[in-house]
């Protein structure tokens, strides 16, 4: 592997990142995260730029734009010690996608205009991808734009928008063309959230929180300068710029945050049944085989094409799964209560129901049934597993 | 972090070139005339796997081994697994073999690992009693006399015991346990053979006032303690690393069958429901593999909690995971996989066996519990 940092560089880089998290993040914040706060726009802002005052909001980004210019081992590195830390995990959507994507097929103008604002999170970017009508079947989207003159015009709807109640811009999938190949056809919009036409609705999810959305688009204006790439082409780049996220996705450090948590919730509890036990011991040894297999898909010669990557994003999703669950299994009873203000700022007064932390279990248990929904579902990743195993 | 996640490219050439031995040499129909052939005891392809240096590969090199380490082995025996060959290797070599590397008297090492790796002698560990896997205090009993001792006892399911040369006798000794070398023709000691489900060898040793010389001591106390924990854990990663080969090769038969047979005018293999069963089978078999891996790194590393751990969470998943795989390798050839002589059946007989033998899921599960998380 040319150009990989030595294992004692990598040490190094550890220490680097471990030595920055414990001056740099506040006791208070981790504490949050760990416990499972739903953290506010303003938290998760202030650690964006915390990072950005480092260098390191960007992880995957060439420095030349401002990134931090890692490799994919360092982003893996740097994202178990932000998960051990308790450090929140910023909104990704324009770091992993737009950046990248801008970076790789936009305009000099673009990537002028959007790049900086990215870093400096003075904008908030979401995707529109997924519609009513296409979810997996991603390429079936319909939602229009037309050209007139030197604007499109869209029409249609977008959902499970990720925070587009905070958006500023979206990252859009519009149709332009139809045809035999659906593939062909679909053009990438960076559309201004702003803009008349444009409608957010939200769609509270199991834990009763507002992350997603369905985003309505009624005759809204975009320039012709902001499309990304040729017209009717985006599918193409999308392919090529989404990649390592899977692997990413396995997320280990989060795994293992909720391994250690549910540890702590036993510890702290009267004891685990002998079946919950043995279960939990299942979970923490299939973490040990998860964190074998990202580090085999991390060390191959091309990570971001490892055939490794759809099982670990399968099982990597599933672990979470069940974690979460033996969580809230662990609590008993005291898993049960429904206390939202407990959910968002903690035990505020002198007689909480139930163990400290007890009321984020259960609605993330719920809510994180969208691990393996989200970013390919795990049926699509079996269907990739199986035509490595089968052929077509 | 430091230690390499999988295997290179000078292991891989071991798996490899067994690979390209055993398809030659071992294949199905020879393996059955092998199995028909009871009571006699054929060295001919044990000689071979020496002068194939196989048996040395992980024993040191002035004991006559090659002097290297579990990964070798790792490797080795999964195409053993795979091929489901039914020589003593993981009795004798592993289980035998890597205890007496660095635990038990100098000379008995010295004495019977040159003898191991060329081939002369086979080593089968009698240690399980029965109703009684891994006693602490065998029933066993070795009473001291005249320099030496005199053992009684009865020993269960003694894996390779039927072929063996030498045994490896756990006893209690004045409370304390010992380990002590009975050669396996001496007259007070009988050996009922037969062979386990999936055609193994292994029998029940019956010893009746067997008298065994100081030399013939391999391990007392603490030292036995040790040595019969390091052959369990051996015992248990031999078992991951054969399993490990079985659900792959269950795997790739199941995947070649998919594609030929047709069924409804098409091929199975075109059936999401079939896919969807194959990619879970894909998936097993890369947990377990990186399970096996992890495990095999750690057997020669020298923190014990970690090698322990780590052959622990590989025993006690892979059993059942090699089991699933190739029962879902039965059902997905159908009633063809059902008779005794298609290959796919007897790799899940393999696998049921390799499960139960050094502790099974559940009790590795157990055992991995109390250590990692300190829950009694």
């Amino acid at each position: 592997m040319g150009g990989v940092p030595a294992a004692d560089e990598l040490d190094g880089f550890r220490a680097e990142v471990r030595g920055f998290l414990t001056s740099a993040l506040p006791r208070a914040l981790a504490a949050r995260a760990k416990a499972g706060h739903t953290l506010s726009r303003d938290e998760l802002m202030f650690w964006h730029r915390v990072l950005h005052e480092r260098g390191w909001v960007a992880p995957g980004w060439p420095r030349d734009y401002g990134g931090a210019g890692w490799t994919i081992l360092q982003r893996h590195i740097f994202d178990e010690e932000s998960a051990r830390a308790g450090a929140p995990s910023v909104i990704p959507m324009a770091l992993t996608i737009v950046g990248p994507l801008l970076i790789a097929h936009g305009t000099d103008e673009q990537r002028a205009r959007y790049l900086p604002r990215i870093l400096d999170g003075s904008e908030i970017w979401c995707q529109g991808w997924s519609e009513p009508e296409a979810g997996s079947d991603l390429a079936s989207l319909r939602c229009h734009a037309e050209r007139v003159g030197d604007e499109y015009v869209i029409n249609g709807t977008k959902i499970w928008t990720t925070f587009a109640q905070w958006a500023d811009r979206c990252m859009l999938l519009a149709r332009t063309a139809s045809g035999d190949r659906r593939q062909f056809g679909i053009t990438i919009l960076l559309v201004d959230m702003r803009r008349p036409g444009v409608s957010v609705r939200p769609l509270p999810s199991l834990d009763g929180m507002h992350v997603l959305n369905q985003v309505y688009f009624d005759d809204v204006r975009v320039p012709v300068s902001d499309r990304v790439g040729l017209e009717d082409q985006g599918w193409g780049l999308l392919k090529s710029t989404v990649g390592h996220e899977r692997i990413l996705n396995a997320d280990v450090g989060r795994a293992r945050a909720m391994l250690d948590r549910l540890i702590r919730i036993v510890q702290a509890g009267p004891g685990a049944q002998p079946g919950l036990r043995i279960r939990i011991a299942r979970a923490a040894i299939r973490f040990r085989a998860l964190e074998t297999l990202v580090l085999r898909a991390l060390d191959s010669p091309d990570p971001a094409n490892a055939s490794g990557a759809s099982l670990i994003k399968v099982r990597g999703t599933e672990l979470q799964q069940e974690l979460s669950w033996l969580m809230s299994e662990a609590l008993g009873l005291y898993g049960l209560p429904l206390l939202p203000d407990v959910m968002q700022d903690g035990w505020q007064d002198e007689t909480p129901i139930g163990p400290e932390d007890a009321a984020t279990v259960t609605p993330f248990y719920l809510f994180w049934r969208k691990a393996s929904i989200s970013a390919g579902t795990s049926e699509i990743m079996r269907n990739l597993i199986a035509q490595q195993v089968l052929g077509r | 972090m430091s230690l390499p996640s999988r295997p290179g490219a000078d292991l891989l050439a071991i798996e490899e070139a067994a690979h390209e031995f055993l398809s030659h040499e071992y294949g199905f129909t020879r393996r059955r005339a092998d199995l028909q052939d009871n009571g006699r005891h054929d060295r001919t392809l044990w000689h071979r796997f020496a002068e194939l240096g196989w048996l040395g590969l992980s024993l040191p090199e002035d004991r006559g081994g090659a002097g290297g380490g579990p990964a070798e082995s790792w490797m080795l025996l999964q195409q053993l697994g795979a091929h489901l060959v039914l020589e003593p290797y993981l009795s004798s070599v592993a289980i035998c073999g890597w205890s007496l590397v660095a635990y038990g008297r100098a000379d008995v090492r010295d004495r019977l690992l040159p003898e191991l790796a060329a081939g002369r002698a086979q080593l089968a560990l009698a240690h399980d009693e029965p109703g009684r896997d891994h006693p602490d205090a065998p029933s066993a009993v070795a009473t001291p006399q005249n320099g030496g001792w005199r053992v009684h006892g009865h020993k269960a399911v003694v894996l390779g015991a039927p072929t063996a040369d030498h045994l490896l006798v756990s006893a209690t000794c004045d409370n304390q346990r010992v380990v002590l070398l009975i050669r396996a023709d001496e007259a007070a000691v009988t050996i009922r053979p037969y062979r386990l489900i999936d055609g193994r060898k292994a029998g029940e040793v019956r010893i009746s006032g067997a008298r065994v010389g100081p030399d013939e001591l391999v391990a007392i106390g603490a030292d036995a303690d040790t040595l019969l924990e390091v052959s369990r854990l051996a015992g248990a990663l031999g078992c991951v690393a054969e399993s490990v080969g079985v659900m792959k090769a269950a795997l790739a038969a199941t995947a070649d069958h998919l594609r030929a047979r047709r069924q409804f005018g098409q091929p199975l293999a075109a059936f999401q429901a079939l896919r969807h069963r194959v990619a879970d089978m894909h998936i097993a078999c890369e947990e377990a593999d990186a399970l096996g891996w992890r495990a095999t790194q750690a057997f020669g590393a020298a923190d014990p909690t970690e090698r322990f751990l780590a052959i622990a969470a590989a025993k006690s998943q892979v059993g059942d995971m090699a089991r699933k795989v190739c029962e879902e390798a039965v059902q997905l050839h159908g009633a063809i996989a059902i008779t005794d002589e298609f290959p796919v059946g007897h790799y899940l007989k393999r696998a049921v066996v390799n499960e139960r033998l050094f502790g099974n899921s559940e009790l590795w599960t157990q055992r991995f519990t109390e250590t990692a998380f300190g829950w009694i």
